[in-house]
């Protein structure tokens, strides 16, 4: 058919739906008129009136038949069919406000927690970045997989020129610190922290993104004089900060300590390339030619049809050379060894640098099939509930059969009823994933830039959660419909209302229920036993009761006046009551640390490796992070003024130089040094970079300044925060006091992934049982209560209670064993997947530890039994007087 | 499996005429001018001398259907006895379809009766 003759069409169709009710009263005239004429006419050939009546009636071939295909005619009635089942489908569900209220909340759970986990993925990892053509944008990733230095590593800036250069032809290169919070003032340094971000000149013109006012840094940036100060602002800082006031253009801000002229504002919507992070100002990065200083991150925009593995190719290439001519020659054994390591990837970065989405992609994938698993469990539920619905309805859907109903009509209102039911649950669930969202970014450790992901559910979300309904509505709903409508009519009316429905599809749904629980919660059990092994380890030093915090200085402050301050700081802190000790160092955890290179005076070096760890202790710094003290003594507040200089080393340092010696003034010298130290203490060995790490060999060097503290004391968190900023602000008023927060926080946020991956597994593991549970306990419940007539015969027969309940729980315990042996097929699936294609997701666990899964089993049998006993019990009790009197 | 009691016979299926024949004649009775329902099958009857009967129960949802392709329009007139009546009339592409299914019908008939006149053996 031609399109323009649909159009034409149109508004009749509208007509008929729309003006349903004016529509059908025109049939009615219509054939009224008809009847009329007709009657006429045979009363013209001499019949008389009733029977003129009749044979009208007979011609038209029964009224309502013929108006029903006139409305067929129309070819409308799908539509108002929808809307007829749909008004219909409402009513059923508010006839049975409990299965109504089940259902749409475990759906609500299922679809909502998908909801939440794709949003988070999507806003982390998979949203293109705000810019023109970001499929182009790929990520060259500096990294080595093995090793101490596995991980992610950055560049100096002549190693970025070299890229540059290699890539002129087919590409652009672009640079970018990491964002971080930097101190921000108008006239004067404040308080105020902004997410402020060094790039290269190149960055906005790559990425093409211009100014709403004034311009953004161009490359030309470099011959202008004083090129390098100057700054453009994120649209939403411009606004939040300026009021979107242009006159800022021109005009000085304090950005780092130092003045820069702001240019221009970034347009609307461009919030830099790092999902999460909202950048706030911009400056051009500075060229350090040292190439051991590393501080940028590279991305390049390839040219169209530039294939990613030949730049990568040629970017590995140039690195190779670079680290064969200008690094390997200064670098120490260690580090040849690492940098020998280290390869370039060119990594697909359409949604950007995703640092935080990367770091916790692994946890939210297996999340995201664990939430999938849960809202599979919820579809057999509710399909097992539907099930026993339609069982329940089955006379009143072989009376519209017989009415002439076809089956595909029926199969399709019951249907429509099921979809509503999804689309309620979505509803629900859209709302539930909000807030999920939420909670799981803030079960996130904080990071220095505060979070930004743009949470908001949008048109992709929506889609992603549209189709998870229909696909639940098909999964739950079309089955059931499909059965129910599939009924003899004839029969099932002729024998009343027993009907004996096979229940074998509602007990392989039960099966498949538990089937899926019994891998959920033996991921569950890994991830907690992960968990656990991981807060078990020893750290070496107790965080417990430690409070620390950061101290930030203006520039140029001088060293005397730090060593002052800090020397000062201890004492304040240390006069209150409840501080037990106060001290300064550097950061004794997880923050990657200085290592160097150790000579051992008058010991011929044992191997190679002679790189240690370096941490600067101030007086007191031990006993605040509770290292315990082996040999000699700890530092004290004089070693740094004395000669000659001291040093305090670990365990795994006095083993490894001098065995079973005594390490106890035995002299060092540090990455070649002249100074020379004595050893006056040994201490135990402590993970200083992450709990699964090695131990390093250390040393900590005496230190009268130090820019990270640690407060031991009894004291309430809050009230000591209270007690450190007083005592700081007391010392020295320029001094700014950050991140107050307890070690143990510091530790936990180590092991975050884990413990999100940890707590939200047992949670959707523990949902899944309870559903699969009251899945269990409703099929049974029901099939107790229809065979409650015979448990009433087989009773007045002779059996006894305890026959009853055995007979029912014999029958249960085949569903339950035959899921939970396809479960632990699907467990073992899971361990090897977690254990060997995700790895670094486990930790100290042993494939072969079977207790687990023993465990899972055990639980999950017990959850079903208890289940499946409650209703046994209740048809055992039955009085087979009042059962027999039942139908 | 058995077989629903809907599926039985279907009545509107107008057997005496071959299948789209209907629609067809409907337009040409439509292009003389416009009549109500009742007319048309009046004069139905009356043009094919009583050998072409469709019943009543066809009739209208046929008129329907062309309605709804918009091959034929419909309007509520007072008729002559001062009843008001659904009067049909043929539309502009309603007027191409009949010239089109006329063409198919021509050639059809004179291909079948061509065969038809071929001398046996």
């Amino acid at each position: 058919m031609r399109p323009e003759h649909r159009l034409y069409t149109i508004p009749l169709r509208l007509r008929s739906l729309f003006r349903r009710a004016q529509a059908e009263e025109e049939l009615d005239d219509e054939l009224r008129d008809h009847l009329e004429r007709k009657t006429e006419e045979y009363l013209a050939k001499g019949m008389t009136q009733e029977e003129a009546r009749r044979r009208a009636r007979l011609d038209l071939g029964g009224i309502e038949q013929t108006k029903e295909k006139c409305r067929d005619a129309r070819q409308v009635t799908w539509i108002q069919n929808f809307v007829q089942d749909l008004h219909f489908g409402l009513r059923m569900l508010r006839k049975s406000p409990g299965f109504t209220a089940v259902a749409i909340l475990t759906l609500a759970l299922g679809i909502g927690a998908n909801t939440a986990i794709f949003t988070l993925l999507h806003a982390s990892l998979w949203s293109p970045l705000p810019v023109s053509d970001p499929k182009e944008i790929f990520h060259l990733m500096r990294s080595s997989s093995e090793g101490d230095f596995a991980g992610e590593w950055s560049y100096s800036y002549p190693l970025f020129q070299q890229f540059s250069k290699t890539a002129a032809p087919w590409g652009e290169v672009f640079a970018t610190e990491v964002v971080g919070p930097r101190k921000f003032g108008l006239n004067e340094v404040s308080d105020q922290r902004i997410a402020g971000e060094a790039v290269s000149r190149n960055f906005f013109s790559v990425l093409n993104v211009g100014p709403i006012v004034g311009r953004v840094l161009e490359p030309q940036d470099d011959n202008v004089p004083g090129g390098n100060h100057v700054a453009v602002l994120s649209y939403v800082f411009w606004r939040r900060r300026f009021q979107a006031d242009t006159s800022i253009l021109g005009k000085t801000i304090l950005y780092d300590e130092t003045p820069y002229t702001v240019v221009g504002v970034a347009r609307p919507g461009f919030f830099g390339i790092e999902p999460g992070e909202s950048v706030d100002v911009w400056v051009p990065a500075t060229p350090v030619p040292d190439p051991d200083v590393i501080l940028l991150r590279l991305l390049v925009r390839l040219h169209r049809g530039v294939d990613p593995a030949q730049a990568q190719a040629k970017f590995e290439a140039a690195f190779r050379a670079h680290v064969a001519e200008v690094l390997l020659p200064s670098a120490s054994p260690r580090f040849k060894q690492v940098l020998v390591a280290q390869h370039i990837t060119v990594r697909p970065a359409a949604s950007g640098l995703a640092s935080t989405g990367r770091e916790y992609e692994k946890p939210l994938l297996v999340l995201f099939a664990v939430v999938v698993a849960v809202l599979l469990i919820s579809c057999a539920n509710i399909a097992n509930l539907i099930l026993a619905r339609n069982t329940a309805r089955h006379h009143e859907i072989m009376v519209r059969l017989a009415l002439g109903a076809s089956r595909a009509r029926v199969a399709w209102q019951l249907f429509t009823e099921n979809f509503t039911l999804s689309l309620f649950g979505a509803f629900v669930g859209v709302l539930l994933s909000v807030w999920g969202t939420r909670v799981l970014v803030s079960l996130l450790p904080p990071s220095p830039v505060p979070m930004a992901f743009n949470l908001q559910p949008d048109f992709v979300v929506f889609s992603f959660t549209a189709a998870v309904s229909v696909a639940t509505a098909v999964l739950f709903g079309l089955g059931p419909a499909l059965r129910a409508a599939r009924g003899n009519p004839d029969m099932s009316l002729q024998g009343g209302r027993r009907v004996i429905a096979s229940p074998s599809s509602g007990r392989l749904l039960l099966a498949g229920q538990l089937a899926l629980s019994l891998p959920l919660l033996v991921g569950a059990g890994l991830f907690v036993e992960t968990l656990h092994n991981l807060k078990s380890i020893d750290l070496g030093f107790h965080a417990e009761h430690v409070m620390t915090f950061d101290l930030s200085y203006p520039k140029g402050t001088s060293q005397d006046r730090l060593h002052q301050a800090c020397a000062e700081i201890k004492q304040r802190l240390e006069s209150h009551p409840g501080v037990i000790v106060a001290s300064y160092g550097s950061s004794v955890y997880g923050d990657g640390g200085w290592s160097t290179s150790v000579d051992v005076i008058g010991n011929p070096s044992p191997g190679k490796d002679n790189d240690v760890g370096l941490i600067s202790a101030g007086p007191g710094f031990f006993e605040a992070i509770g290292l315990g003290l082996l040999q000699g003594r700890y530092l004290r507040s004089q070693d740094q003024a004395e000669k000659p200089s001291v040093a305090v080393v670990n365990e795994s340092f006095a083993r490894h130089y001098f065995g079973s010696n005594s390490a106890i003034g035995r002299r060092i010298t540090l990455g070649g040094s002249q100074t020379v130290r004595e050893i006056v203490g040994v201490v135990r060995d402590a993970k200083h970079y992450g709990v699964r790490e090695r131990v390093w060999r250390m040393v900590y060097l005496p230190a009268q300044r130090g820019d990270n503290f640690f407060v031991r004391a009894n004291l309430h968190p809050q009230s000591l925060a209270g007690i450190i900023r007083a005592s700081v602000a007391a010392s020295d008023k320029t001094l700014q006091v950050q991140e107050v927060r307890p070690l143990v926080t510091v530790v936990n946020d180590m092991i975050s992934q884990e413990r999100l991956t940890a707590l939200l597994s047992s949670v959707f593991g523990a949902l899944a049982c309870l559903i699969a549970a009251i899945g269990l306990y409703g099929v049974v419940a029901y099939s107790v209560s229809r065979r409650t007539s015979e448990f009433g015969m087989r009773m007045a027969l002779g059996a006894q209670r305890g026959d009853i309940r055995t007979l029912v729980l014999r029958q249960t315990l085949a569903v339950i064993l035959c899921g939970v042996a396809i479960g632990i097929g699907g467990a073992l699936v899971v361990v090897h997947l977690l254990s060997s294609a995700i790895n670094g997701m486990l930790y100290g666990i042993k494939p072969t530890d079977i207790s687990l899964f023993i465990g899972a089993t055990t639980s999950l049998v017990a959850i079903a039994l208890l289940a499946a006993f409650l209703p046994a019990r209740r048809a055992s009790r039955v009085d087979p007087m009042v059962a027999l009197r039942y139908e | 499996m058995i077989v629903s009691v809907t599926e039985g016979m279907d009545m509107s299926k107008p057997s005496d005429l071959v299948q789209g024949t209907l629609d067809m004649l409907l337009l040409k009775i439509l292009a003389l001018e416009p009549m109500n329902g009742f007319a048309v099958s009046q004069r139905l009857k009356q043009v094919s001398g009583d050998v072409l009967q469709v019943s009543d129960g066809s009739l209208y949802p046929a008129l329907h259907k062309l309605e709804q392709e918009g091959w034929i329009a419909a309007e509520w007139k007072t008729s002559e006895y001062g009843r008001r009546a659904k009067y049909y009339s043929l539309t502009r592409l309603g007027r191409r379809q009949l010239e089109k299914e006329a063409g198919n019908w021509g050639r059809l008939s004179s291909a079948i009766s061509r065969v038809i006149k071929l001398k046996e053996a």
